[in-house]
């Protein structure tokens, strides 16, 4: 079974019309494709994570194409956005799996609205930024102690600085959780 | 979402006058005259390509000053309390680039949205204080560096800008922006009642460096060493940003500030290929808050480190009111 390794195309062999103002992104297509067919984590980028909403897209179809392994399928849109595809300004990371339990989610949830002091009622889920919940650097530093007495871990302020979300800092315990208990 | 996000706005409501103009000594010129090169006078168009001076003397390549006396950097703040005209708000909304009015609107809480929203317009306005006049709010553009840090972009042809440096920091109850000229600049500020909800010594322990940590367990009294422990993550955090790496590609434990009356200083411990020491602090005590810049320190060609930062402070309500404060 042919994997994807990879996720970037390169536009260096088009010619030179195509490659100014463009951006490719990769969309996997959806129909037809089984999930066990990328059995790890593939994470890729929009290429152009600050890239603004006018900008055409042209769209490159990756298609796993069964027995003959990938087929690349060029497909030219003048649409200004394409559904499928978030466009925001942080990378985008695709993952089939590795997303850490609820539980852990929620442990992580309740640290955090007790070191922001959150009213009640405050929606704070696995997506919800920390700085979008109002979290300064004093408070993000304090979350991550209070993470660590209570998950038992160390974390690196290396590792930290992909944190983003609540889910990534569930997601880094667990790894952590499961580095030290190996 | 904004409590205004339906008020009717008409460019009569709301009339803009011209930002005050204010002077930020440029290391480069002193009295009118040009910087010169050892080899002659440098014309206005090799300025732009000189960003950055070779220093003769020991050949680093911090910029260098022919003129001591002008070191300066000016820290403007916002008490977002104090803004509350749903049109002057508005107008805030307009200057900043679309981008940025998507980036306002998609932040939850009208309180942080605000300070979303006064943070990118005292940025902005800020900015424009410097140029003459000749460039408006609304057209300025930045970038980011690798870790995130904001940094203007020059897009302007026949004008030569000074070259503007700048850092943002916010708390909930205040918004403020430090601006240099030709040097890096990074700053920090905290309410001056926050409460940590760990105990001190064991905060500290975790995160700053040994010295640090002896020196906070050296005061006994816990309300001073409440405060100097928020001072010292403010000088530090405004090291960090200075570098434009961040606290989490600087580690606080490795580099300690120390306070030599009536200076600070900083003493890297590990990764000193990244983390550097030629830099000046300064505290900013407000009424409320503790503020702390931390400016690159330019080679002076004397070789002499003896000049200590001037810092001027303003209190603004962009387009209304300034308020000279230090």
């Amino acid at each position: 079974m042919a994997s994807i390794a990879g996720a970037r195309i390169s536009i260096a062999d088009r010619p030179a019309s195509y490659r100014k103002r463009q951006v490719f992104v990769l969309c996997l297509a959806s129909s037809g494709i089984e999930r066990s067919a990328f059995g790890d984590c593939i994470p890729f980028q929009t290429a152009f994570p600050d890239r603004p909403s006018d900008y055409p897209i042209r769209t490159a179809w990756m298609v796993f194409n069964g027995a003959s392994g990938l087929k690349l399928i060029s497909f030219s849109s003048q649409r200004k956005s394409f559904p499928s595809v978030r466009l925001q300004s942080t990378p985008t990371r695709f993952h089939v799996s590795c997303a850490a339990k609820p539980d852990t989610v929620d442990k992580v949830c309740k640290i955090v609205k007790s070191q922001l002091a959150l009213p009640d009622g405050t929606p704070v889920s696995g997506n919800s930024t920390f700085a979008g919940l109002g979290a300064d650097s004093l408070d993000t530093v304090e979350i991550v102690m209070g993470l660590e007495e209570a998950f038992g871990i160390s974390v690196e302020e290396e590792s930290a600085q992909s944190i983003t979300t609540v889910q990534d800092a569930a997601d880094l315990i667990e790894k952590l959780v499961e580095a030290k208990s190996s | 979402m904004l409590p205004f996000s339906n008020e009717f706005f008409t460019r009569k409501l709301f009339t803009v006058p011209s930002l005050p103009l204010h002077r930020l000594p440029c290391p480069r010129f002193y009295d009118g005259l040009s910087y010169k090169r050892e080899e002659g006078e440098i014309t206005p168009q090799e300025w732009r390509v000189y960003t950055r001076w070779e220093c003769m003397t020991c050949n680093c390549r911090v910029p260098k000053r022919n003129f001591s006396q002008l070191w300066e950097t000016h820290f403007w703040y916002i008490v977002p309390d104090e803004v509350n005209s749903t049109s002057l708000l508005n107008h805030y909304l307009n200057i900043i680039s679309p981008c940025e009015r998507r980036a306002v609107l998609r932040i939850n809480g009208d309180k942080q949205q605000k300070c979303g929203l006064l943070a990118r317009a005292l940025v902005r306005t800020t900015l424009s204080r410097y140029m003459q006049c000749k460039i408006m709010p609304q057209s300025l553009s930045f970038s980011k560096n690798k870790y995130g840090k904001p940094q203007l972009i020059w897009q302007q042809e026949g004008w030569i800008p000074p070259c503007l440096h700048f850092n943002i920091s916010h708390t909930s109850s205040l918004v403020a922006c430090g601006v240099t000229v030709d040097l890096q600049v990074g700053i920090d500020i905290e309410d001056k009642q926050r409460t940590l909800k760990h105990d001190i010594l064991s905060f500290a322990r975790r995160f700053f460096s040994p010295k640090e940590i002896e020196f906070l367990c050296g005061l006994t009294d816990p309300v001073i060493q409440h405060q100097e422990c928020i001072k010292l993550w403010t000088l530090k955090e405004a090291y960090v940003k200075a570098l434009g790496r961040g606290f989490s590609a600087a580690p606080f434990r490795n580099f300690t500030l120390s306070h030599e009356e009536p200076r600070f200083a900083v003493e890297v411990h590990s990764d000193s290929e990244n983390l550097t020491e030629n830099w000046e602090f300064a505290t900013v005590d407000l009424s409320t808050h503790y503020g702390a810049i931390c400016v690159e320190k330019a080679c002076d060609m004397e070789g002499n480190g003896n000049d200590s930062l001037v810092v001027k402070v303003w209190k603004t309500i962009p387009f209304i009111e300034d308020e000279r404060i230090f």
